[in-house]
């Protein structure tokens, strides 16, 4: 009478069973843990394949970071480069400091108040207003 | 007499040079003398028959007349020659009588408050005149009688300094301020007004030294 062993074995089982036929039970079923083993560290790699991806569009995104910081470094420098243009415009003038100097219309706001001095001008005042000023 | 005494007048004109070469403490007597050269100019305007408008005192020491009416002629003269004047008339008042000091400065206290209530009306000369005020107020309330005088006299001579020292800042030859009125008005050049007003606060120097070696004796 003829025995089947209705375990599915693959086919390099097979072939080991074929080269082997003699192999224990305890072997087949320490094989068999292996094989699980093996498949359990194929699945893991599979899930840890959309981290990698992940971080590659961090990659990406750093990268885009890095080119919108380099054109705004860009832009700075086009921009301090036209102010320290007119630094040296305003120390040429006299003024040293760019904060101390006002706009062109203040300036010439400054200028007409500043000129109020000039007796001419005082004149007129004194006839507009009827008033004398001593200083 | 001892030297002190004898010297007393010329000492007190050293400190008052002294004082005011000090950064920040002779900011406050360029401000009364600017204000009694405003006021001056008003109190002149008022006795020739005009009126006073506004008086405005800067920080640096300049100041402002508005008037309405009165003589051109003398308002423009009094500036200067009245500053010399409230000079000699602090000191002179000072040295007399400690009552008469006393009494001076309650009267000064008088002019520096209606002027706040009649003339004032910015806040910047509001706070300066305020300022004065206080100054005067402080000189009569804390200290004694003899002190009070000697601070008065000091305070004269140092208004009598600014006003030796002020016309000569007219020498900008910018055509500008008192001097140059004058000038239009009489056509007499402008450094002849600065040459009388600067001998003028001369004089008064020279007199004062001799009232104060008259009554020390």
């Amino acid at each position: 009478m003829q025995v089947n062993n209705s375990i599915n074995l693959t086919p390099q089982a097979t072939a080991a069973l074929g080269k082997n036929s003699s192999v224990p039970a305890q072997e087949q079923r320490t094989k068999a843990l292996a094989r699980e083993a093996l498949s359990n560290e194929e699945s893991q790699s599979q899930k840890s394949q959309p981290d990698i991806d992940t971080r590659q569009r961090l990659d990406i995104d750093e990268q885009a970071i890095a080119l919108i910081e380099r054109e705004q470094l860009q832009w700075y420098d086009s921009r301090n480069n036209a102010q320290s243009n007119s630094t040296q415009d305003n120390q040429q003038n006299g003024t040293n400091s760019r904060y101390d100097a006002p706009p062109s219309q203040n300036k010439l706001a400054v200028a007409a108040y500043q000129s109020i001095d000039t007796i001419a001008q005082r004149d007129s005042i004194q006839q507009i207003f009827g008033v004398d000023l001593f200083a | 007499m001892t030297f002190s005494h004898k010297f007393q007048f010329w000492l007190m004109f050293i400190a008052a040079i002294i004082i005011l070469q000090l950064p920040f403490i002779s900011i406050p007597f360029k401000w009364l003398e600017s204000y009694f050269h405003e006021i001056s100019h008003g109190l002149t305007a008022l006795l020739t028959g005009g009126s006073i408008v506004q008086i405005q005192l800067f920080p640096n020491g300049a100041g402002l007349c508005t008037t309405r009416g009165g003589s051109a002629f003398f308002i423009s003269l009094m500036g200067y020659g009245g500053a010399i004047l409230w000079g000699c008339l602090i000191f002179y008042l000072a040295s007399s009588h400690r009552k008469i000091a006393r009494i001076f400065s309650i009267l000064l206290i008088g002019l520096l408050a209606s002027s706040i209530l009649l003339w004032v009306r910015d806040l910047l000369t509001l706070s300066i005149v305020i300022f004065l005020l206080m100054l005067v107020i402080a000189q009569l309330k804390y200290s004694s009688q003899k002190y009070l005088q000697m601070l008065l006299q000091l305070t004269g001579l140092l208004v009598l300094i600014n006003s030796l020292m002020s016309p000569l800042y007219l020498l900008d030859g910018q055509a500008k301020g008192d001097g140059a009125a004058l000038a239009n008005m009489t056509y007499i050049p402008e450094i002849i007004w600065i040459a009388i007003w600067f001998m003028a606060a001369l004089l008064a120097t020279y007199r004062l030294s001799k009232i104060s070696l008259r009554s020390t004796r």
